[in-house]
């Protein structure tokens, strides 16, 4: 089974991925997203989340663009979009067959 | 030749037109300077009359009119460069902008990277104190998380070091 492989993706980069399903957003609004999404209950830290946008990057399953805003005042830094990709979007829809497979399965194994 | 002589012509002009500027504040120093004194001795002065004028005990009204005149002073002050020094960065934003500047400043792909975290770290604090959270508390957090960034680019600096003597050899 390759790094590649949607069946490998973790929680937190599921996460990530379907909060970017629809629409582009840049870091924050994604983990605010997954906060308000899961109620509270699942949060991810700054540590946690720019690393795996650049592994998910690496993998081809997002892409990202510079915001057209101005430059944070103090630091010069810019803001980024992340936005899924064909293969991302395709690795989720993966992700969630094999899921409803498992869960089907079950059920027929319970009958 | 010419264009030689003409670029030492400008620097000259320039190092004269610095000059220049240098005494006028030099000049416009001392004067603010010997206003302020002025000033501050008129005002006290001027509250002393006041008050010995509406019926104050003289030494009273002399004591008075300095406390007010010394208070006025601290107030005008503090307005000033409270203000200035508040748009200063300090603590966190001074580390953040020191740590934008050694990864900008070397043209590190660490930069390119991870510059919209730093973005974010910012961002979120700015949130955090918009929405009335301590000063203490934002200040603690947002040192937390400079932290985790500054460990998270150093591994993967030491990372990419470490592949790159690998692959030397």
């Amino acid at each position: 089974m390759s790094k590649n492989d949607p069946l490998n993706l973790t929680l937190t980069e599921e996460s990530i991925l379907n909060a970017i399903l629809f629409r582009e957003r840049y870091g924050l609004e994604i983990m605010k997203a997954i906060a308000e999404a899961s109620k509270g209950k699942k949060t991810i830290g700054f540590s946690s989340l720019y690393p795996n946008l650049r592994k998910l990057e690496k993998k081809g399953f997002v892409t990202s663009r510079w915001g057209d805003e101005t430059p944070e005042e103090n630091t010069g830094a810019r803001r980024r979009y992340y936005q899924i990709t064909g293969s991302g979007m395709a690795a989720v829809n993966r992700k969630q067959e094999y899921l409803t497979a498992l869960q089907r399965l079950t059920l027929a194994g319970e009958l | 030749m010419r264009r030689q002589k003409s670029d030492r012509t400008l620097h000259s002009s320039h190092a004269i037109l610095k000059a220049f500027l240098t005494k006028i504040a030099d000049l416009l120093k001392f004067v603010v300077g010997h206003l302020i004194v002025e000033i501050f001795a008129a005002s006290v002065i001027g509250f002393g009359c006041l008050f010995v004028s509406k019926g104050m005990v003289s030494h009273w009204a002399w004591i008075v009119a300095i406390c007010v005149t010394l208070s006025l002073t601290i107030l005008l002050t503090y307005f000033c460069f409270g203000i200035n020094s508040l748009r200063k960065p300090q603590g966190e934003t001074k580390l953040a902008r020191r740590i934008s500047k050694i990864l900008a400043g070397r043209r590190d792909t660490e930069w390119i990277e991870y510059q919209d975290w730093l973005h974010d770290i910012l961002l979120a604090r700015r949130q955090l104190l918009d929405a009335k959270c301590p000063r203490w508390k934002v200040k603690l957090i947002t040192y937390r998380r400079l932290s985790v960034f500054c460990v998270v680019v150093g591994i993967s600096k030491v990372r990419q070091a470490s592949m790159s003597i690998r692959r030397s050899r």
